[in-house]
Order: C-alpha cells, then sequence, then structure tokens
C-alpha cells in the first residue's frame, strides 16, 4: 500500500463525511462502475427473467441474495482507483471470479441480511479474513462510525423502489398521453384494468433492475469510503503521510536524523493504534525482525491481512495494497546506515548527563513507618474490595427486584386481562368466570333458589303473593344468566340485562325460547315493580309453566323449597 | 276501569304529542334526537335548559324550530358584553304625557326565551335571570310580575371561546334543570342534511316557515300536569336519591349536587316517561336522563380535571356503581 499515491485527501472525516466522500467517488468513477456492474448483474436478471413470472417474489429473492457477490468487482475497482491505479473493465472483469468465489456461500446466506454489508465486504474481499480473524477485525471497525453503514442499507432499501415507482409513473404518463387518457384515471379504467395490472407488473420488476444499476455504485461507495475513513483514523495514515513527506525532504537534504529522532520519540509516547490491538499475535508473528530493528511502530500501518494474503496468495500482488513495494521501501529506509548513526546518537544522549542526574536524600526511617505504609495500602485495597463488594451485592440485589417487579408486573397483568385473554384461546380452553352469589345485594346462587323455580312461583302466584311469584322468577332467569357466563354490574337495570343478554345470547347458548321467556319477564316485572300494575294471571302462569322448559333446566324433585322465597327481589 | 282506560289514552295522546314535535323539530335539525328529547323533557317537566356546543351545530336552530313549533310568544336575547339587566327583565320609565311612572316589560315576558349566547354577558345580567327562572316572576321598582306560563329559558354557549366571556356562576347553573352537549351529526345525517338543503328553497340554511305550529301554550300546561301524575315507586326516588347523594361523597367530586339535582332529576324522568308512552317511571329512565341533569351541577375536583377527566365520565361510573333498584 502506497499512501502517496492516494487520490483522495487523506484526513480523519465524520462518518457522514465519509459517506459525501464515497458518492463523490462515485460520481467520479460512476460510468466504470455501472458498466461492470451490468456487465455482471444483466445476465444474471435476465436468466431470472426467464423463470415463470408468477414467481416474481422467487427471483427477485434469489437476485438479492446474489447482489453482495455482484458488488465485489466494484469494490476491487474502487480500492486500486483511490490508490490512483485506475484498472479498465476488462481487467475487472477478468478478475471477477477470483474476487467473487472466496466466502460466497457464507456472503449469499446468514451474511446476507448484516445492514453493514457495504463497510464489512472489504474486510472479506481486500483484507481476505475469514472467521475469528474476520469477527475481531469487524469489532474493531464497527466500534465508531459504523451506523451510516446500516443506515445507507437502509435508505438503499427505499431509494430503489422509490426510483422504480417514479419511473413507472413517469411511463405510465407517457402512455396515457398515447392512449389519449389522463394517468390519474388510468388505473380506474376498467377496460384497461387487464393491461394495466398485468404489464404494469412486469415493468415495475424490470424498473426495479434499473433502480439497483443506479443504486448499486453509490452503496458500495459510500461503504468503502466508511471503510476507508475508519482505517484512516485507527491507522493513523495522514501522520504517516506526513512523516513520508518530511522524511523524503530530509532525505533530500542528507538531514535524516532529525525525522529518525522523532520518530523514535513518537514510538517512545507508546502510541498504539487501536487496530494493533485486535491483531497483535499476527503482527508480531510477521513483523517480529521488522520491529526489533526499528522500533519505531511505523509497521503497524500496515493490516497484517494484507501480509498474509501474499504468502498464501502470491498473485495478488495488486489487491494486497501494493504492500510489496511499500516494504522494500521501508526495509531501505530502516536499513540506511543514517539511521544507524541515529539510533548510536539517541542511545548516546540517553546515557549523556541530562537523563543520568541523581540525587540523594536521606532521612530518618523507623521500623513501624514500613507497617504503617504497609497497613495503609493494605488497608485502602480492603477498603475498596469492600466497596467493590457493596456495589455488586446492591447490583445483585437490584436485579433480582427488577426482575421480581417485571414478573409481578406480567403476572398482574395476566391475571387483571385473564378473560379478555381468554377470548383468544379455544372455548374450551377460556378460563370460566366466577358466578357471584350476591348480585344486587339479593342472593342469587343455585341453592338461594327453589329446586322448581316455575312450580314455587305458581305457587306463590296463586296465595296472593304475586310480586314474589314474579320476583322469584326473575331472580332465577338472572341466577341463569349469571351461570351461564353473563358479566352484570351492580348499576344495571332491568332493560340493560335485557339488552346483554340479547347482544351475548350466542355465546350465553341463549336459545329464542329464553330470550323471549326473558323479554315477556322483564316487561310484567318492570310493570309490577315501578308501575304498579297488575300483570295478567294467565301470562304469568305459562311463564311458571315454561319456566324449565324454556331455560333447559333439569328439576331434581318436585318438591318446593318453602324455605327460599323470591319476595326479595 | 274506564278510569284506568282514560288514563292511559290521555297518556298515549300526550306521548303522541310529544313524539309529533319530536318529529317535526327533527324535520330541521337532523341527527340530533337525543338533543330534541332532552329539550321536550325539560318543556314537560317545567325546566330550563343550556345547549352547549360549538357553533354551527344548530343550537339556536332548534330553539327556533321549538318555537315555531311551539304556539306561545317567543323573544330572543343576544347576550353582549354590554346588555344590561334592565334590557332583560325590563324597567320603569317616566312617561312626559301622563307624568307617570310605566313599566315597560322585558323580552323575559314570553313563554320561550332564548338567551343565546348567555356567556358573553356580565355577572349582573346573567343575574337578572336568576330570579325569573326560579319563581318565574320579576320584581321592578319593587312591584313582583309574572312571566308568561309557560315559561322556559332556553340558553346556549360556546365552549370553545373563552376570550370575553364570564363563565354562569354555579347558582344560575343549578337553575338549569338539564346541560345539553350537543356534538357533531354523524356522516349519514350530515349527507342528508346537506341533500334536504339542496332540495329546499333557502340557499342558506332551513326553512323553519315550512314546520307547522302543533301545540299551544295550554296544552304544553297540560303535559306539565299530566306528568305529574306519571307514578313513581318508592324504590326509584331511593334510587334517585342514592345517585344524587353519591356526588358529594365520590371521589373525585369536589362539590356535589344538591337537592334540587334530586327534584330536577325526578321531574326529568317523569317527563322522559311521558314522551316514551309509559305510565310509570323506571330506574332505566333515570338513568337515560342523570347525565344532563347533574352534569352541571358538580365539580370535578382539581387533579381529575388535570388529568383531563370529563365530568360525564365520572358520572357514569356513579350510574354503573350504584345499585339498580330490584326490590
Amino acid at each position: 500500500m502506497n499512501l502517496d499515491q492516494l487520490t483522495i485527501e487523506i484526513r480523519p472525516r465524520r462518518p457522514w463525511e465519509a459517506v459525501d466522500l464515497g458518492i463523490r467517488m462515485a460520481q467520479r468513477w460512476w460510468w466504470p462502475l455501472t458498466l461492470i456492474f451490468i456487465l455482471l448483474s444483466l445476465p444474471l436478471w435476465v436468466a431470472i427473467s426467464f423463470v415463470d413470472q408468477k414467481y416474481w417474489y422467487w427471483k427477485l429473492l434469489a437476485f438479492w441474495l446474489f447482489l453482495p457477490l455482484l458488488e465485489r468487482p466494484l469494490l476491487y475497482f474502487l480500492s486500486q482507483a483511490v490508490f490512483n491505479d485506475l484498472l479498465t473493465v476488462r481487467a475487472v472483469m477478468q478478475k471477477s471470479f477470483t474476487l467473487m468465489w472466496p466466502q460466497s456461500f457464507s456472503s449469499v446466506s446468514w451474511r446476507r441480511l448484516s445492514p453493514s454489508r457495504s463497510m464489512d465486504m472489504a474486510v472479506t474481499v481486500l483484507e481476505g479474513l475469514n472467521g475469528k480473524r474476520r469477527s475481531a477485525r469487524l469489532s474493531v471497525l464497527h466500534r465508531e462510525d459504523a451506523s451510516p453503514a446500516t443506515w445507507m442499507s437502509f435508505i438503499s432499501l427505499l431509494c430503489i423502489p422509490a426510483i422504480a415507482l417514479t419511473l413507472f409513473l413517469v411511463l405510465v404518463q407517457f402512455i396515457s398521453q398515447f392512449f389519449d387518457t389522463p394517468w390519474w384515471e388510468f388505473a380506474h379504467d376498467t377496460s384497461w384494468s387487464f393491461f394495466f395490472s398485468e404489464w404494469a407488473g412486469n415493468i415495475i420488476y424490470h424498473l426495479l433492475y434499473v433502480g439497483l444499476v443506479l443504486v448499486t455504485p453509490f452503496y458500495v461507495a459510500a461503504g468503502f469510503a466508511l471503510y476507508l475513513n475508519r482505517r484512516i483514523r485507527l491507522e493513523a495514515w495522514d501522520v504517516e503521510i506526513e512523516f513520508k513527506k518530511i522524511v523524503q525532504k530530509r532525505q533530500a537534504s542528507h538531514a535524516l536524523l532529525l525525522v529518525l529522532f522523532v520518530g523514535s520519540f513518537f514510538a517512545l509516547v507508546n502510541f498504539e493504534p487501536a487496530f494493533a490491538a485486535s491483531t497483535e499475535d499476527a503482527l508480531a508473528e510477521e513483523n517480529a525482525a521488522y520491529n526489533d530493528e526499528t522500533d519505531s511502530g511505523e509497521n503497524e500501518f500496515e493490516t497484517s491481512a494484507s501480509r498474509e494474503r501474499e504468502h498464501e496468495e502470491g498473485e495478488h500482488e495488486e489487491i494486497d495494497w501494493q504492500l510489496e513495494q511499500d516494504q522494500e521501501i521501508e526495509k531501505e529506509r530502516v536499513m540506511s546506515s543514517a539511521q544507524i548513526q541515529a539510533r548510536a546518537d539517541i542511545k548516546a544522549i540517553l546515557d549523556g548527563e541530562d537523563f543520568n542526574q541523581y540525587e540523594k536524600k536521606t532521612r530518618r526511617r523507623f521500623p513501624f513507618d514500613e507497617d504503617k505504609e504497609n497497613e495503609e495500602v493494605e488497608g485502602d485495597e480492603e477498603f475498596f474490595r469492600g466497596l467493590e463488594k457493596l456495589f455488586d451485592n446492591i447490583a445483585s440485589l437490584a436485579e433480582v427486584l427488577l426482575w421480581t417487579l417485571v414478573i409481578s408486573v406480567i403476572f398482574f397483568l395476566i391475571y387483571r386481562y385473564r378473560f379478555w385473554l381468554g377470548e383468544l384461546l379455544p372455548e374450551r380452553h377460556r378460563l370460566q368466570r366466577q358466578t357471584p352469589e350476591t348480585l344486587f345485594g339479593l342472593p342469587i346462587t343455585e341453592a338461594s333458589l327453589p329446586d322448581d323455580v316455575g312450580a314455587s312461583a305458581r305457587r306463590l302466584w296463586l296465595q296472593g303473593q304475586q310480586r314474589d311469584a314474579l320476583a322469584l322468577l326473575y331472580r332465577a332467569c338472572l341466577a341463569q344468566l349469571l351461570q351461564r357466563g353473563l358479566e352484570l354490574r351492580d348499576g344495571d337495570t332491568e332493560l340493560e340485562c335485557l339488552r346483554a343478554s340479547k347482544k351475548y345470547a350466542g355465546r350465553l347458548q341463549l336459545n329464542t325460547d329464553a330470550q323471549d321467556y326473558f323479554s315477556r319477564l322483564t316487561g310484567l316485572w318492570r310493570n309490577m315493580a315501578y308501575g304498579h300494575l297488575q300483570a295478567d294471571e294467565n301470562t304469568v302462569l305459562l311463564l311458571c309453566d315454561q319456566w324449565s322448559a324454556s331455560w333447559q333446566v333439569q328439576q331434581n324433585t318436585p318438591e318446593d323449597n318453602t324455605t327460599t322465597q323470591g319476595g326479595e327481589l | 276501569m274506564s278510569e284506568e282506560n282514560e288514563e292511559n289514552s290521555g297518556l298515549s295522546q300526550a306521548s303522541a304529542l310529544a313524539g309529533a314535535i319530536r318529529n317535526e323539530i327533527k324535520k330541521v335539525l337532523i341527527g340530533q334526537d337525543e338533543v330534541i328529547d332532552q329539550v321536550l323533557v325539560a318543556l314537560i317537566a317545567c325546566g330550563h335548559v343550556l345547549i352547549e356546543g360549538v357553533p354551527g351545530l344548530g343550537k339556536t336552530l332548534l330553539v327556533r324550530a321549538l318555537a315555531k313549533c311551539f304556539g306561545g310568544d317567543f323573544s330572543r336575547v343576544q347576550f353582549t358584553p354590554d346588555l344590561m339587566p334592565s334590557d332583560v327583565t325590563g324597567h320603569a320609565m317616566f312617561n312626559m304625557g301622563k307624568q307617570e311612572f310605566e313599566i315597560r316589560k322585558g323580552p323575559v315576558f314570553t313563554n320561550l326565551l332564548l338567551a343565546d349566547e348567555i356567556n358573553r354577558a356580565p355577572a349582573k345580567t346573567q343575574a337578572a335571570l336568576l330570579e325569573v327562572m326560579q319563581e318565574r316572576q320579576i320584581t321592578i321598582e319593587g312591584e313582583p310580575f309574572k312571566t308568561g306560563e309557560p315559561f322556559m329559558v332556553l340558553a346556549t354557549q360556546n365552549p370553545v371561546e373563552q376570550e370575553g366571556t364570564y363563565p354562569l356562576p354555579e347558582a344560575e347553573l343549578d337553575r338549569f334543570m338539564l346541560k345539553v352537549l350537543i356534538d357533531y351529526p354523524s356522516q349519514d345525517d350530515e349527507q342528508n342534511m346537506l341533500e334536504k338543503i339542496s332540495a329546499g328553497s333557502s340557499p342558506s340554511g332551513f326553512n323553519l316557515d315550512n314546520l307547522r305550529t302543533l301545540i299551544k301554550a295550554q296544552q304544553v300546561i297540560a303535559l306539565q300536569k299530566y306528568a305529574l301524575k306519571i307514578t313513581i315507586d318508592i324504590e326509584v326516588i331511593k334510587y334517585i336519591v342514592n345517585i344524587v347523594r353519591a356526588t358529594r361523597d365520590w371521589a373525585g367530586i369536589a362539590r356535589g349536587a344538591g337537592p334540587r339535582a334530586s327534584i330536577a332529576l325526578m321531574a326529568a324522568s317523569r317527563a322522559l316517561a311521558l314522551i316514551n308512552n309509559n305510565s310509570f317511571v323506571t330506574p332505566d329512565d333515570v338513568k337515560s336522563i342523570a347525565l344532563p341533569v347533574l352534569r352541571h351541577r358538580i365539580l370535578l375536583a382539581a387533579e381529575l380535571d388535570i388529568e383531563g377527566v370529563e365530568t360525564d365520565d365520572v358520572l357514569r361510573d356513579i350510574l354503573r356503581n350504584i345499585d339498580a333498584p330490584r326490590q
């Protein structure tokens, strides 16, 4: 990698500024990028277009899956173009298969859904990393400034159908003019509906491809720019370039000593690019000798991945960021006699008087002083350990409490809305509401009613207790409704009970007879209770006789339970 | 038996008359059946009505239509900030020719009084209505004068515009039997309304000239007397009292309704039963008229008011929880 050849300005950028850079790159090399993509993707598109249009979603899915592979040559072209090595379309096409093959299965399967694909693609294609090393590399890259990559995926996903629909609308306007029909009426014109629906689908389908062709170069370039920006930040390319410029100037004037001193000083302040941490082992293996000799840290600007790739795939000189050439320059520089001289000078300075001034101080020291110091240190350590433990315990307790709270809330909500939730379950699994024992302050349980309600009511009526007779019938009806699951409130009036019974007749399994019975009884009861109007005897006796049949209640015994009177109601 | 039949016949006639008025008003006020019923309830129960709704819903039209169906006198006062009490009630004026004071009666000497945008007049002018609404008489220069019989005040107010208005004092609010809320009509009703207007001769609105006069002042008085004969069971009376008393102890209500509310609720329930062709009052009648009777007589606690809880919500809560009579 020769940073001198870069065609872009190297400086740390904000993430969206990097996306802007990518857009500019795509604009600059738009035609070759688009041409490469069309040459690669069009055959595939044409091939899948032969499949029956009714499987259009499968066709789109297939193309969508292979899209990451088609984008790789674009990335390769950009990576070379950035270093002022503008490849021809033919050259890229010749290498396209080599580029698309590595890790192709993972790219079209589980990695296909990665939203930061545009940024990660460079790690796979240019650095050739795989497995854990790829993950470690990505974790470093994603640590900052990666969110725009996700946003770019989202935006491009929106842009493609938007472009397709826009083009479609433009097209429809032209067609409608051709047919002398306003385009907005075109969709409603029934005579053209078949044409519209059949061809609109096909047109939109192909326009999606057009949208894809327009968007993909920008998408790839934006992701690559984000990747470059992240590496510039991590590996301080800008600093390296400045150093190189200084070195070149000094070499020309035979004053390299000062430059090397600055370089050495740079190493002494222990400047460690973040990338070094993630690939430390690899660097150690690859550059051990180099590090020993230079001790300047400059070698860390190269990625271990590129070096590995160089060893494994000797023929990929163009892909490995021109590493070989770069390495030679570095070695030449490092091995120069001037540097050896500089190292000797530095050593002399460090061994000199300025760095070796010693001052002797004396003071009294008692045996207990040492114990006290140790105790203080130990005491502090104890304190901090205890504090840490305390916080740990508090955090654990808070966690337990929070989980308890969450579970309690869930249980409360389930309990609170159990009947409502029960509606979602199949009929046989639904919760049965607990039938209240009293309603409106009156007992309405089965036990509080006589075994044969009809006979008891009839007897009461014939005994002259008309109001009690009707009240007993009405109470028994309410008990039946409640047992069948009708929910009634204390404030519900007779008419509201009647309306509710009719509304939920299906759920309550109320047949027409029971509904009619309850309706007639409610009328009679209201007339008697509030209007003081005497009910017709025959009507009431008929209601008494029909009670069991209408409500389909089995009579246990014919004996009347005289202890239960209906007079309360 | 014949007395009962006669009573039933009278009830049917009274109910039919109320139904006829309702249908006549419905010709011009479309989609507001409940509001029309409530205004008729107030008319039959000798009460006054405060109609509240945003502009353009037909508040004034309702009153004008009622006045058209009603053969008695009708006056309209547009309440404005500079309206004086004497402009409403009347005043004594010195007649130079006769060299004596004579009384010039105000617009309240009528059967139906429309107080349009009542909250635009200052408190002293609003207070001029206090006596006439309760006592149905006006004292001018120390001399009491009776209003026409029947007498009913229909006041309108707009809940949206509060600038330059004077909220009605509690004492005056309490004198209104019902506070009727008029809301937007449904889409079908509004469509139906436009179709009628487009077919009519008046481009700007409904032509009230087409409405018939169906009832005379004496007949209204007869209806009012008939409503007093509607049977009301002691359990229903207890129910009414329980509801009104519940407003005084209910959480979330800072000030409950007074006994005047109980009286109004009973009278309104009777009138509603009459309109529904029932010879007795049922708890359903009470429940269905309870909101208009009580909503302007209670004051919500500040915290509920801040939370945006409506008075009607609290009242519905009360009605759900007060035991309906069953004995």
